[in-house]
């Protein structure tokens, strides 16, 4: 098959086709699967939801970029609309506006993967391969401490003072990067080394075909063996023009936890304990901002290169369970999650200049789910009582870091907002004030809609990734992952990808 | 400083915007549907580019973009100048149709049931500006989370429509783009570097 990249809105007609494997999702977990799998000999065809964007297109502009590059137009909300919860779309997914923060998946998690959801095989030795691999494919390498910018110097300069464990976190991104600050709405500059930029383009040298603007509706299948994807061709906002029918016996859902269940779901696809969309986790966090007398600018530099890990155990029962990483955003971003409106509102935006943020992001325990209303995904998510807990104390501790750094007033955005000057302000930041749509929650890492497990009773897939009740049905996304990972996740989703898709060409071969 | 609301009442976002709706409808039947109909002209030439929003939207937006984007100095543009209403009605027209329909249904509870909840019996686009401020932060701090969450929708898009503009950045110390202005410090040396 001669690959090539395929552009939805440019196809007036319908579409038919017949593919050795389909995958519906182009992010971390779709773009592995394709170039491995086609690679490995298979006809590959990918279907994205979004647009092509590359370095060109990245104007540098939120209210440009931001309904581009995010699912919704960047306001996706729980259906209590108490969590915004941002996910990618577009060729390369979430890895084209993330920060390209790079964590293997955690010893501990993997140990109660195994322990807990039966995953023998899975374990840090087990793993090592597959991460080490991802590693040179993207050129992951930690940040040089030069590059901190202001906003995580003031981060390092309040954990170091309070002795809180840090330190810098590795990247992939290479020497194109220049550090425009603009990294969470595509980088103009081509910096990252992302899934559009490095493996979509292996992928089609490999012969894969890759459409976007091609939204996957359902699963086709039949007596317990998928028979491929039908869906749309959609013009630049979504709506639809034209239809798409890809035979095949081997479909890999790769739509993020929240798009792969919704497929999953509208297919009709046999669930009889009702897992599917179940045991979604998100990593919300809380925003803190502190103000300093002093510019930060903020909004220049590498968004993130240094955690304050102080807080982060992973290990099963912690009640430290909080990461605290550099978090800001250009204006747009920044008025939304300042409270208040009128005067009041851009009397705070005029300290932008002078102001850092911090989120104090938890590794949840609260399950969500992801359903259908007709046609309409929704999603439930409410913080249980133990990860509100988890929540105050990360806005908590990292109002304390602000504190050390200097700050003259530190802010959590809630209802009324948090307000601390010294140390006994602290107190007032209880689990009691992140009741919903209280504080301000975000995030940013959909996961476990389709979990991995050994029991029908309680997962979706099995350790191969391979769906346990019909025939030739892959999930190689986050909705994979049991449990939250307590990290940013583009790793493990690399990662597990690559796996599940040895594991797809192996049963491939077998069944021929 | 003051307390959090005492309780949190939730409520899913299809039946508050049902018996938003279903307020609205009765309080237009009680009255006279007349009444809740007039009053909503804007020019034709407004009216003709509108492509989501009705006219009685477009106001009901643009009352509320005038209170959340009021300015506390001069040097902040109005939201006017820069046809913030105009702008949200085209970012309506560009969500999918479910959230979309979420957003006009949205719009009319605030006009006409939100107002009454605010001890404001009045259309909310007919209340004066402490009238309407009033209102809107009755909303942002009710103890229904979802209305809390509705407001901040609708601060979303309002916030969106006006820092948008290059004429808002300077007052609040943002230089925009980079792509747009030359490459300073270390930015720079990276990339003479490149070249």
């Amino acid at each position: 098959m001669s690959g090539g990249f395929r552009r939805g809105r440019e196809i007036q007609q319908d579409v038919a086709a017949t593919a050795d494997v389909v995958i519906c999702g182009s992010g971390a977990g779709g773009s592995m699967a394709a170039r491995e799998l086609a690679r490995s000999g298979l006809s590959v065809m990918v279907l994205e939801e979004g647009g092509d964007h590359t370095a060109r297109d990245f104007t540098q502009r939120e209210d440009e970029m931001i309904p581009a590059l995010f699912q919704e137009m960047g306001g996706r909300r729980t259906e209590d609309l108490s969590v915004m919860i941002l996910s990618g779309k577009g060729l390369g997914g979430s890895t084209v506006h993330n920060t390209n923060l790079c964590k293997r998946t955690a010893p501990e998690i993997l140990t109660q993967w195994r322990e807990d959801h039966g995953l023998r095989g899975i374990s840090e030795q087990s793993m090592s391969p597959f991460f080490q691999r991802v590693e040179q494919d993207l050129g992951v390498v930690p940040i040089d401490p030069i590059r901190l910018n202001g906003n995580n110097q003031i981060l390092k300069a309040g954990a170091e003072h309070l002795r809180y464990r840090g330190g810098m976190l590795s990247h992939n991104r290479d020497e194109r990067c220049i550090g425009s600050g603009f990294c969470e709405l595509g980088c103009a500059y081509d910096g990252k080394l992302n899934a559009r930029r490095v493996l979509l383009p292996q992928a089609v040298e490999a012969g894969a075909i890759v459409y976007s603007d091609a939204r996957v509706v359902r699963v086709l299948h039949d007596d317990g063996e998928a028979r491929g994807v039908e869906g749309v061709l959609t013009d630049a906002n979504g709506r639809s023009r034209a239809g798409i029918r890809i035979h095949t016996r081997t479909v890999c859902l790769a739509g993020s936890a929240i798009g792969s269940a919704s497929i999953a779901l509208r297919s009709g696809i046999h669930d009889p304990h009702s897992q599917i969309g179940k045991s979604l986790r998100i990593h919300p966090g809380a925003i803190i901002s502190g103000v300093f007398d002093r510019v930060v600018e903020s909004f220049r530099g590498i968004p993130q290169s240094y955690e304050c890990t102080e807080f982060l155990d992973l290990s099963k029962g912690s009640n430290k369970r909080v990461w605290i990483i550099p978090s800001f955003a250009h204006p747009i971003g920044s008025s939304a999650l300042t409270p208040g409106f009128g005067p009041a509102l851009m009397r705070q935006m005029r300290n932008y200049p002078r102001t850092a943020v911090l989120a104090g992001m938890i590794h949840d325990e609260t399950e969500g789910r992801v359903y259908l209303d007709g046609e309409r995904t929704r999603i439930d998510y409410v913080p249980n009582a133990q990860d509100r807990e988890q929540l105050a104390l990360g806005a908590r501790e990292s109002a304390r870091i602000f504190l050390a750094a200097g700050a003259r007033e530190v802010m959590i955005p809630a209802v009324p907002p948090m307000y601390v000057r010294r140390e006994s302000d602290l107190s007032q930041i209880t689990a009691a004030r992140f009741a919903p749509n209280d504080a301000k929650l975000t995030a940013v890492h959909p996961m476990g809609t389709l979990r991995m497990g050994a029991d029908p009773h309680s997962s979706v897939v099995d350790e191969r990734g391979r769906h346990h009740h019909l025939s030739g049905l892959y999930v190689v996304d986050g909705s994979l992952f049991p449990t939250s990972i307590g990290g940013p996740p583009q790793m493990s989703i690399y990662a597990f990808a690559m796996k599940v898709s040895g594991h797809v060409v192996q049963d491939m071969r077998a069944r021929s | 400083m003051s307390g959090p609301p005492n309780t949190t009442k939730t409520v899913s976002r299809r039946r508050f915007l049902k018996v938003g709706v279903a307020g609205s409808a009765a309080l237009a039947l009680g009255g006279a549907l007349a009444w809740q109909t007039r009053g909503y002209e804007v020019p034709a030439a407004v009216s003709s580019r509108l492509r989501a929003l009705s006219p009685k939207e477009y106001l009901i937006a643009k009352a509320v973009a005038a209170r959340v984007l009021r300015r506390d100095a001069d040097d902040l543009p109005m939201p006017e100048e820069l046809h913030v209403a105009e702008y949200i009605d085209g970012m309506v027209a560009r969500l999918d149709e479910a959230n979309r329909t979420d957003l006009k249904r949205l719009l009319h509870v605030l006009e006409h049931v939100l107002p009454w909840s605010a001890a404001k019996p009045s259309r909310f686009t007919r209340l004066d500006g402490a009238g309407k401020d009033a209102v809107l932060a009755s909303m942002m701090s009710s103890s229904v989370g979802l209305l809390r969450g509705a407001f901040e929708a609708l601060k979303s898009l309002c916030v969106m429509a006006y820092f948008r503009d290059a004429r808002t950045w300077g007052a609040i110390g943002y230089d925009g783009p980079l792509l747009n202005r030359p490459v300073e410090g270390w930015a720079r040396l990276r990339v003479r570097e490149r070249r």
